[in-house]
């Protein structure tokens, strides 16, 4: 039981075919898979403080707009490896195997999320979340490069670990502890499935190394980077929400605002970056230390000077 | 369950385990780290980051570390956490490939610890 971190070896070397890679996602996630009418059933949520409300409200939401993601990486890996049928053995495989991940056991965890903490927020007293709310939170995504689409969705990935993480470890009530612990595993999962992703797509020649390099500074970046807060005017009015993170209610007055020691303070920013940083390295193996050094190296690769393996960038 | 430090992260102590763990799991001697077990969350974030492959989720450890296990959860309530990287340990990259470093745990930090726990 395990995720496949180096997918085109294991494709090119050990011939592991579509099927295999098919029983071996099955088989992981059949192992950790969790039931939330169990964990949910009987229990009492107690007290639940004003920061574990606004918490519970704003995941609650993030998770509704998962659905379409799940569906467009699904979906695009398929068109994608029908472009690649004839072409690129190898990168059919791996397109396939991210499409077919995305369709069963991404979606499907990502409804197991979604379930439970909506069910936690209203035992906490909140209002459901209303139907034309959930449907303005599914507006599809729009189709983009696909190893870029992979780097971003384990930016989004290592967003959701770091917050819910947060709440794992601080909440007073153990209920919301419990749940909070489980998905930030779910997530951390799902983060290291889209950095095999896109590194074996770069692999495997369907997307040049630029690619994923580029997401991941894009998303930290210190000046405008997604996971800092990014308010341009193009961002704020795209289709979807690519990065719930950015929504969150902030206002001071407002009973359900996330403080920024929740979700931004300097300590979880530097989680967060060194979090991208550690999946650039899993994803192309150069070992950075900043943001500034991703910037170089991603310039680098602008020009060619630099291939996925290369030993290390000099920073 | 949980994860568990083993004994490859004596004398390196690379720490980029503990500076993505997003629950602070992660507790610091001088020369190693362990991970308390009531807080990790089975995330796995830690695995791939350690350069000398010293962290396993408990249902894969191998036998020969079995030990571990123990000494994490002993040594987890005693020893400071740890929130963010640091440099290596001076020597980390020759230390990463020598075997059987259990001894050279310092002696006298078990002795502590076992006092301390007891």
């Amino acid at each position: 039981m395990r995720i496949i971190t180096n997918l085109v070896e294991e494709i090119k070397n050990n011939n592991l075919s579509l099927s295999d890679i098919m029983r071996i996602q099955h088989a992981y996630h059949e192992s950790r898979r969790w039931s939330v009418t169990e964990l949910l059933k009987s229990k009492q949520i107690g007290t639940v403080s004003r920061r574990d409300k606004a918490i519970l409200w704003q995941a609650a939401r993030a998770e509704i707009t998962t659905q379409p993601a799940c569906i467009r990486l699904a979906v695009d890996g398929l068109k994608l490896a029908n472009e690649l049928e004839g072409k690129n053995k190898v990168g059919n495989t791996v397109a396939h195997s991210a499409a077919q991940w995305s369709a069963r056991y991404w979606l499907e965890e990502e409804g197991h999320h979604e379930v439970a903490y909506g069910t936690v927020m209203e035992m906490a007293g909140l209002e459901p979340i209303s139907e034309e709310e959930v449907i303005g939170h599914r507006g599809a995504f729009p189709t983009d490069n696909f190893a870029r689409v992979c780097m971003l969705q384990a930016c989004v990935e290592i967003e959701a670990c770091v917050a819910y993480g947060e709440v794992a470890k601080t909440s007073e009530n153990p209920l919301v502890k419990q749940v909070f612990a489980k998905i930030t595993a779910d997530e951390s999962q799902h983060r290291a499935y889209f950095i095999s992703f896109a590194r074996a797509l770069v692999e495997c020649g369907a997307y040049p190394l630029k690619d994923i390099l580029s997401m991941a500074y894009t998303w930290i970046r210190p000046k405008g980077g997604e996971t800092h807060g990014s308010y341009r005017e193009k961002q704020t009015k795209r289709e979807g929400f690519v990065n719930w993170w950015q929504n969150m209610k902030t206002d001071a007055g407002d009973e359900l605002r996330m403080d920024d020691e929740q979700f931004r303070s300097d300590r979880l920013q530097e989680k967060k970056v060194r979090a991208v940083l550690s999946a650039v390295e899993e994803g192309t193996g150069f070992a950075l230390k900043t943001a500034e050094d991703l910037q170089k190296v991603y310039m680098q690769s602008l020009a060619g000077e630099v291939q996925l393996g290369d030993p290390l960038i000099a920073a | 369950m949980s994860h568990v430090v083993t004994e490859e992260c004596i004398r390196c102590k690379y720490t980029k385990c503990a500076s993505l763990c997003p629950v602070t799991a992660f507790h610091e001697a001088d020369e190693f780290l362990v991970i308390n077990p009531n807080e990790c969350i089975d995330c796995g974030l830690c695995v791939h980051a350690c350069p000398v492959h010293a962290i396993y989720p408990l249902e894969i450890l191998p036998e020969q570390y079995d030990e571990c296990v123990e000494r994490n959860a002993r040594l987890s309530k005693v020893l400071p956490v740890i929130y963010a990287t640091h440099e290596p340990l001076a020597d980390a990259d020759m230390w990463k490939a020598v075997p059987n470093k259990r001894q050279l745990i310092d002696a006298t930090l078990l002795a502590v610890t076992n006092r301390s726990a007891s």
